[in-house]
């Protein structure tokens, strides 16, 4: 059972555009705008097994072993959904109150900005460097790690502005991101 | 086989429906539940909106701007901002005034930064001696203070505890405010980057630095308390860090003045007084530190003195057993004076003066799983503080102590002996939650 699954997934595809609502109440509409994801997924069958059950879409029928299933490289995924791959960049900076270190891995939908500091933080404030606008800001519990999820593409000229906890008081630092 | 497709696609149609169905339900949840009539209005208009919408979305028009309020309510904090801590110590100490044991309650308060950018820190302790009695024998108003923080600034006012912020010392230490650790006043922090070069040739990125200004109006304790501004001292810090072959480090310099000649040698001297730290940390849990100050400028070899410390840091641990501190400092005076009153000199009886001598400060901090068990031991009579300060040595009135020597890290209580050659020590044992 658990070797149909791919054909499972399929079967739900279309039923969902069976069910859809307005933009997908033609099902051959539906599989033919997606044709091509279809017939990559269909790809990663095992042959011998899809031929058992009457689908004559796979064309390779002798040359893969039963059972076998094909990998799903990250690649291959990237380029049916047409997204380009993440891309980390790492930036570190040094205040008179604690050393930081950011991680940003841009999803292009949204990035994240995984920080890490020597000493507890409070607070953080995600702005850009020219304008000094304000995209978002958090608050923490003393904490030496923490993450920021912001929607969108990240661009250069961000930078966090993180409040250090330190002598009983909170110091401003600044970790730029470009 | 056939049979197994048949049932696959039956759940897979089931599932699909339900899924959607459920979805359905959800792109016209209510806003808030206080305005939950208003808001099933607002649903069902949208709702219709949304059958009757073409597919591509179009701008929404601009929004009225709402007319603000004549009055606006105080924020509401998050329970996330408010931090309680308690600490419970049972303290014995044998120093300067004999055999001492009594209990100490403190109740640490903290209001966490929040998007108001405001702050604030509180420490009141309750200390009972042994006896059958239930009155508490002191209440304590440790620190107090609120504190701002924008990006650019760290603004605090009240009672500070500046002694972590002034000096790297654990015991010795903050020549520049004769010793004491905790002082109402003002602070202002301001992070700067500056670079120095040629325009178009070469520029050399100075490291971070903190630039902090002190207010006190007065440093003397409430019985010579005068807040005409003669006993104000002003303070200016320099912080730096950097590093140097992969070691941090960090910077101080303070520098600083009073208005009033009170003591000559100290740092109430009506001129100038100094100091200058530096706190090297190595593999992380191996910090080394000094501290060097002139207290006096216009006697500047003759009350300069000099101060270093080691802290080594989480240990060991062998069975329920903790060693998480071990800290050595030693005070060595730079200049001898029989004149100066901060160093055992006596201008007003000569035949009792000494030359000031080395002292040291030795500290034990342990761990019995949750039981914090510290051992101190110093051989100082206060030494550059206001606790040198007596009866035969200074024309003020001493019925009452002038001033607090060395405190003690985490208890905070002084420890003072009464000659160079005894040992003056002192054991907790507390919790902390």
């Amino acid at each position: 059972m658990v070797k149909y699954w791919p054909l499972f997934f399929i079967i739900c595809f279309l039923s969902t555009g069976a069910f859809a609502g307005d933009s997908a109440s033609d099902i051959a509409t539906f599989y033919s705008n997606h044709e091509g994801m279809f017939k990559q997924l269909l790809e990663f069958y095992d042959p011998g097994d899809v031929t058992t059950q009457g689908d004559s879409t796979s064309e390779k029928t002798t040359t893969k072993k039963a059972g076998k299933r094909k990998a799903v490289s990250s690649a291959a995924v990237s380029a049916v959904l047409a997204v380009p791959p993440p891309v980390t960049q790492v930036f570190s900076a040094q205040s008179t109150w604690a050393n930081m270190k950011a991680t940003v891995i841009n999803y292009h939908t949204h990035f994240k900005v995984m920080i890490e500091t020597d000493a507890p933080a409070e607070k953080w404030i995600l702005e850009e460097d020219k304008t000094k606008n304000e995209l978002a800001s958090g608050s923490l519990n003393d904490q030496e790690n923490f993450v920021i999820d912001q929607p969108g593409e990240f661009k250069a000229g961000l930078n966090v502005s993180i409040m250090i906890y330190k002598d009983g008081l909170q110091y401003p630092s600044l970790l730029p991101l470009h | 086989m056939k049979k197994n497709i048949f049932i696959l696609t039956i759940l897979a149609l089931f599932l699909s429906s339900f899924g959607l169905a459920f979805a359905q339900q959800t792109p016209t949840v209510s806003p808030s539940p206080e305005t939950a009539t208003p808001a099933k209005k607002k649903n069902k208009k949208h709702q219709t909106e949304e059958v009757a919408a073409t597919p591509s979305p179009s701008p929404s028009p601009s929004e009225t701007p709402e007319p603000q309020p004549r009055w606006v309510a105080p924020p509401v904090l998050d329970d996330s901002a408010k931090l309680i801590r308690y600490q419970i110590n049972g303290v014995y100490s044998y120093d300067i005034n004999g055999s001492n044991l009594y209990s100490t309650v403190d109740l640490l308060l903290r209001r966490r930064l929040d998007k108001y950018n405001v702050s604030a820190e509180g420490d009141i302790r309750f200390t009972k001696d042994v006896s059958t009695s239930y009155d508490a024998g002191q209440i304590q108003v440790r620190t107090a203070d609120v504190s701002y923080s924008e990006v650019w600034l760290t603004g605090a006012l009240g009672r500070l505890n500046v002694g972590d912020t002034l000096s790297p010392m654990h015991f010795f230490g903050n020549y520049a405010t004769m010793g004491i650790r905790r002082l109402d006043g003002i602070q202002l922090t301001l992070p700067i980057a500056f670079s120095f070069g040629v325009v178009d040739y070469d520029k050399v990125q100075a490291p971070p630095t903190g630039l902090t200004l002190f207010y006190f109006p007065s440093v003397f304790s409430s019985q010579y308390l005068n807040l005409d501004t003669s006993q104000s001292l002003f303070l200016g810090q320099l912080r730096f860090s950097s590093k140097a072959f992969d070691v941090p480090f960090v910077l101080r310099f303070n520098l600083g003045g009073s208005s009033t000649d009170f003591f000559k040698y100290s740092s109430f001297n009506g001129g100038l007084t100094g100091s200058a730290a530096a706190e090297f940390t190595i593999e992380k849990n191996y910090t080394f530190y000094t501290e060097a100050a002139i207290p006096d400028f216009s006697n500047l070899t003759d009350s300069s003195v000099i101060a270093f410390g080691l802290n080594a840091q989480h240990l060991i641990t062998f069975g329920p057993i903790s060693v998480d501190n071990l800290i050595a400092e030693m005070q060595v005076p730079l200049g001898y004076s029989l004149d100066n009153t901060f160093t055992g000199g006596n201008p007003f009886i000569p035949s009792t003066s000494v030359y000031g001598q080395k002292t040291f400060m030795l500290e034990l901090k342990t761990r019995l799983k949750a039981i914090n068990i510290n051992l101190y031991a110093t051989n100082t009579p206060g030494d550059y503080t206001l606790a040198r300060l007596n009866a035969s040595n200074s024309s003020y009135p001493k019925n009452v102590p002038f001033g607090l020597g060395n405190e003690l890290e985490g208890i905070g209580v002084p420890l003072l002996t009464n000659s160079y050659s005894n040992i003056s020590y002192m054991a907790t044992v507390g919790v902390e939650w």
